[in-house]
């Protein structure tokens, strides 16, 4: 996202930058010099003095890899969402994972991911990446060696952020990597030769032509669209209206249809369309406003 | 009901669902509990609420809970408060969500995640007033997307999986943009700003109530602005979990708005639905009030019609599938039925319908061409009349092919016909599709239609062109050309849509 709308990053990061500045500033102000943050049962407390051994910043092949989301970052240490804290190397080389030429580094600060190395002798983390999106590889910070860990934390999942089969929005748990995605229907065969099938979704404010899918025959439509591993919305078929819509066997509304974009390269949703309320017997729907009298069409019988 | 939040800005993330706040967030969490922080993350859509910097709960008595002062406060889905104390020794805490008291200092792991946004802000706003799980309305409100924008008083973005917010009875308009100013707990309203070629520009406006999942109430009224008004009301109410009914009212005036209008009319309709094993009926009810200006002509003509309607089924293993439907009405106009029905004087009819359509599967033939057809056949008996009998066939056989996975063709020959009086539809139809890089769509129709009424153009060549504007807008244009149908040639046609 960032790559295409580099202004927007700017006006994001630059909202990153307080939170930041308001965390640290609350933990500095309230926080007395004593130990960082703990899990339970509380851990030995670890050293008041932010300063650990010193340690060199040049990367072995043996360091640890860390990823996760950056809860706070004080006195030395690196605390990441899981309530687990690592102890900074005094100058710990902090840069960018996989920006573009020029884009700017995301703060290193509350709610960026970060990607930090571990060096094992010092246990210490000598590198950080930094990045504005979960950054795959590396390993959770709560499955680290204990040995590693300043503060621990309990190592049972958060259950508010484990994936829910009717949760949505774009859930925690997954990558969030681009997913080809391909969503075909098959229409009743009474469809107008001519009717353009669309997707309206939650995510588009319930626009009823909101995403428009191509005819593949007589009997399906489809649409591959590239969207992010995690993303779930609700959704329903319309002709581009909401006189138009989808109904079910019954001719009944029947619930939303909601879907989760998997964890993969590829996915497909087939669904089936078994009738549209405009095209009931007996007009289900209600004859609407465009059927009371209205000016002269502008295209006449010659 | 109402979660209210107030900050220096705040964001609305519109794919992640996230309302972001920074610098003196004053959160009240209803029931006399309130909180203030340097910034806010809140979770729309599964209520998850992080607070940062500087975090005082306040609790039902005014008092800061416990002196509680944290760096980190989370509110989960269920209610759990989740605080990283900051004083007098940093530490976890659970706090009773009611009485705002530390409880124990058990945490989960993870315990204190920020919401997963990695994209720009789609807008910003003073204040925000959330429904859970519905809505939330931003006052002082400015688009960021495409450019900074307009800034509006209020904007309601609905976030509800609920479609009743958006069902819409507004007909088709070239460009119809929505902005919902006003929402509730169980309301909505919207003020549509309208173009089409017939009415020209115009406003529109919706209030729908909404009743859960079970029911919903639209008032529709436009357009607005223009000297032909129209007024539409739909109720619509599942009443079990196989039976729902609708009922709708429609009205139209044309004329000054406080002066006798000069013409006025209107239709009211009732149905009322039955879900079976394998099949619904349904009964409708409809009348309409072809004028109601005094010295108009009145005329109240109505329907009644009990309708079957099976689901299509397989027909045995050839691939092929069938509906049947059955259908049983009274039909009433005082100025005689006319039209299909001889005599035209009769003012009465009992009408008896049937009706078989069968669908082929799709058959791939040499040269990878995708063929399927699809027949109906109905025919309905009038208890007045000639003949009594009307029936009419339908016949679509539609050939498809992809050149490549950007082209494809689709090619559509639709026999209609209909029997008292003779009716005759020819349309053969080929549309030519090619998926453009960067979501843009290109159709090329070309279309010859034989009726022997002559109401449509014998030739059209039709091309529209779909585009995603970057991530927000999607413009459609589309132009028909009809060699001289009528005196007509092109056909300028267009919509265009902002989404979020």
């Amino acid at each position: 996202m960032c790559v295409f709308f580099t202004r927007m990053c700017e006006i994001r990061n630059s909202h990153k930058g307080p939170w930041l500045a308001a965390a640290t500033l609350a933990l500095m102000a309230a926080a007395p010099a004593g130990p960082a943050p703990t899990a339970t049962p509380a851990p030995p407390a670890p050293p008041a003095t932010p300063a650990p051994p010193a340690t060199p910043a040049t990367p072995t092949p043996t360091q640890i890899a860390i990823s996760g989301q950056i809860l706070d970052v004080q006195r030395g240490y690196l605390f990441y969402t899981t309530g687990d804290a690592f102890r900074l190397a005094p100058k710990p080389q902090i840069t960018g994972y996989k920006l573009p030429p020029n884009a700017p580094t995301p703060p290193f600060g509350i709610g960026t991911y970060a990607l930090a190395e571990l060096d094992p002798a010092s246990k210490s983390v000598v590198h950080v990446e930094l990045s504005t999106k979960p950054i795959p590889g590396g390993i959770a910070p709560n499955a680290v060696d204990r040995a590693y860990i300043v503060a621990l934390s309990p190592p049972q999942p958060n259950p508010d952020l484990v994936p829910k089969k009717n949760a949505y929005g774009h859930l925690a748990g997954y990558t969030g990597r681009e997913v080809l995605v391909t969503f075909r229907v098959e229409v009743p065969p009474d469809t107008p030769i001519n009717a353009d099938v669309y997707l309206a979704t939650d995510a588009s404010n319930w626009q009823a032509d909101a995403i428009k899918l191509h005819r593949l025959d007589g009997l399906h439509y489809a649409i591959t669209t590239r969207l992010p591993s995690g993303t779930a919305f609700h959704y329903r078929y319309t002709r581009g209206s909401w006189q138009t819509e989808e109904r079910n066997k019954a001719g009944q509304e029947g619930n939303v249809r909601q879907y989760v974009v998997p964890e993969a390269d590829t996915a497909q949703r087939d669904d089936t369309v078994y009738n549209w309320a405009d095209l009931l017997p007996g007009g289900t729907v209600p004859q609407i406003l465009n059927t009371l009298p209205t000016p002269p069409p502008i295209i006449k019988a010659p | 009901m109402f979660e209210s939040f107030a900050a220096g800005q705040i964001a609305l993330y519109i794919n992640a669902g996230v309302i972001e706040g920074q610098g003196g967030a004053r959160i009240d969490l209803g029931n006399r509990r309130s909180a203030q922080a340097d910034a806010f993350a809140y979770d729309l859509r599964t209520g998850r609420l992080v607070l940062a910097g500087h975090v005082d709960l306040v609790d039902r008595s005014g008092r800061t809970a416990n002196e509680l002062r944290a760096a980190v406060v989370v509110r989960t889905p269920n209610g759990t408060l989740y605080a990283l104390v900051t004083t007098p020794t940093p530490r976890r805490e659970r706090l009773d969500a009611t009485t705002l008291a530390p409880v124990d200092d058990q945490a989960p792991g993870n315990a204190f995640a920020f919401p997963n946004v990695s994209e720009a802000p789609w807008m910003v706003a003073d204040s925000a007033d959330v429904v859970p799980g519905t809505l939330v309305t931003l006052r002082h409100a400015t688009f960021l997307y495409p450019t900074r924008g307009a800034t509006l008083p209020s904007y309601v973005y609905v976030f509800s999986p609920n479609t009743y917010y958006a069902t819409s009875t507004l007909p088709y308009a070239s460009f119809d943009q929505a902005w919902p100013f006003r929402g509730g707990a169980h309301a909505l309203d919207t003020l549509h700003v309208r173009y089409d070629q017939s009415a020209g520009a115009s406003l529109g406006f919706d209030h729908r109530a909404v009743f859960g999942d079970r029911a919903y109430a639209l008032l529709s009224l436009a357009p607005l602005t223009q000297s032909g008004r129209n007024a539409s009301f739909t109720f619509y109410q599942r009443m079990s979990s196989h039976v729902y009914q609708t009922f709708n009212a429609d009205a139209y005036r044309q004329g000054p708005l406080i002066q006798r209008p000069d013409r006025a009319n209107a239709s009211l309709s009732y149905a009322v639905t039955d879900a079976l094993r394998q099949s619904y009926v349904q009964l409708t009810l409809n009348q309409s009030y072809d004028s109601l200006v005094a010295g108009g002509t009145p005329n109240h003509p109505n329907t009644e019609l009990l309708s079957w309607y099976g689901n299509d089924h397989p027909l045995g293993r050839t691939g092929f599938r069938y509906r049947l439907h059955s259908s049983i009405g009274h039909d009433h106009d005082a100025f005689g039925l006319g039209g299909q029905i001889a005599p035209a004087a009769a003012t009465d009819a009992w009408v008896k319908g049937t009706g078989l359509s069968l669908s082929s599967p799709v058959v791939t033939l040499p040269l990878k061409i995708q063929l399927s057809a699809y027949g109906e056949r109905d025919l309905s008996w009038f208890s007045t009349g000639p003949g009594h009998g009307y029936l009419t066939n339908d016949l679509v056989l539609t050939a498809a092919r992809h050149m490549s996975p950007r082209l494809s063709a689709v090619a559509t020959y639709q026999l209609l016909e209909a029997s008292s009086p003779f009716t005759l539809f020819r349309t053969a139809a080929l549309n030519l599709t090619y998926d453009a890089p960067a979501r843009a769509q290109v159709v090329l129709s070309l279309q010859h239609d034989d009726d022997v009424n002559a109401v449509r153009p014998l030739y059209a060549a039709s091309i529209d062109v779909r585009m995603r504007l970057a991530r927000l807008g999607t413009i459609e244009i589309g132009r028909s050309y009809f060699f001289n149908f009528g005196g007509q040639t092109w056909s300028p046609r267009f919509t265009f849509s902002f989404l979020p």
